[in-house]
């Protein structure tokens, strides 16, 4: 989910930014109702002839910018947009990004591209950035290794990996999602259901699949119901929002301090 | 806690505030179920999540004064997990303890 771009663009430019976006191993999308969950967003500004004309004065054509960006930013709040100008000369482009920021102030929820390849790179470098800023979580369960014999269940018989099929079936999860949060198709997963990509967010399932350890959630039914559930230990969410919201280690890492009596989190 | 651990402003206040010595038992109390019987001592800090009063990377080990706020918290945070506190088990631990500087928060 990281990986998804919302393209606001016209062609010829959402083309390429679709081409473009997959060959940087990130996946476009294009208007759906998925919308609502992507995080970045590729806007193109598109400029009326006025605004292009050489004799412009720049104060006037940033001042419009703005106008263009409170509207974007306003239908995407919380989102990481990338505004792209991409019919504009590259010298009157920084001038009118010299003029935004000054009154603006910088900001971390929105950038400035002046073609689709560059602000393709701003996604990939924001990608690259949120996976080294992320602190990497440890779970006290992990080191006791008859934990292992829990979910032996969930795991490929032959390869040993945690099988996305099993997990589907054991949290009533759907397929497509739990693809899109491994950054895979559904078909490559369907068909490589212990893919090794997939690991890390089928061993966070997994980890939440301890609580079976608890007697009330002995039976599968119990699970898919407490999933589903809101929780104020979620701040009233259910745990698959979260995991809709690309947050499963959230909920992966409370319920290993819920197992280990943990309630300093 | 979003301050890095290795923050300097708060190395220093920590080293600044008034601290007390702690000597004596506390508490934990954890479900039942399969795991608790293959819990050790260390296991109970091996996750370094951020929490209340760590930062992510930083393990803490949470335990109370008194065996009652143990379990009182035991049912508290079972019922905001969607758990049954009158159904769940709950094994309440005792450790001994003692600290040099112990930074007393309580208002």
């Amino acid at each position: 989910m990281e990986s998804d771009v919302l393209i606001e663009a016209r062609n010829p430019y959402a083309t390429t930014a679709r081409g473009l976006l997959t060959a940087a191993h990130l996946n476009p999308v294009i208007q759906s109702g998925y919308n609502q969950q992507v995080r970045n967003i590729l806007h193109q500004i598109q400029l009326p002839h006025r605004e292009l004309e050489a004799s412009r004065p720049i104060e006037k054509v940033a001042h419009w910018v703005c106008g263009e960006m409170d509207k974007t930013v306003s239908r995407h709040h919380d989102r990481y947009v990338v505004f792209c100008l991409p019919q504009m000369p590259g010298k009157r482009f920084v001038k009118v990004c010299v003029s935004v920021w000054s009154t603006r102030g910088i900001r971390h929820d929105f950038d400035f591209a002046n073609t689709v390849s560059d602000a393709v790179a701003r996604f990939i470098q924001r990608k690259q950035e949120r996976a080294q800023s992320k602190p990497k979580l440890s779970f006290a369960l992990d080191a006791v290794p008859e934990m292992d014999a829990l979910t032996t269940d969930l795991r490929d018989d032959i390869s040993g990996r945690v099988s996305a099929g099993k997990i589907v079936d054991l949290f009533g999860v759907n397929l497509t999602t739990l693809a899109r949060a491994a950054d895979m198709s559904k078909q490559g997963l369907a068909q490589k259901s212990d893919s090794v990509k997939a690991q890390p967010v089928l061993r966070l399932f997994e980890r939440i699949a301890r609580l079976r350890s608890h007697p009330q959630f002995k039976e599968p039914a119990a699970l898919k119901k407490w999933f589903r559930k809101p929780l104020p230990i979620f701040s009233d969410h259910s745990a698959e929002e979260l995991f809709e919201g690309g947050k499963l280690d959230v909920v992966a890492a409370k319920v290993d301090q819920m197992l280990t009596g943990d309630f300093g989190g | 806690m979003s301050i890095p651990a290795n923050d300097p402003k708060l190395q220093e206040t920590l080293r600044a505030v008034p601290a007390v010595a702690f000597d004596g038992p506390a508490f934990r109390a954890i479900p039942g179920g399969d795991v608790v019987g293959n819990l050790t001592f260390e296991h109970l800090w091996a996750g370094t999540s951020a929490g209340r009063c760590n930062p992510a990377g930083v393990a803490r080990l949470h335990l109370s004064a008194e065996k009652k706020t143990a379990e009182a918290e035991f049912r508290y945070y079972a019922q905001k997990g969607g758990i049954d506190p009158d159904i769940a088990e709950c094994y309440s631990f005792a450790a001994n303890v003692k600290l040099a500087r112990v930074l007393d928060l309580a208002p």
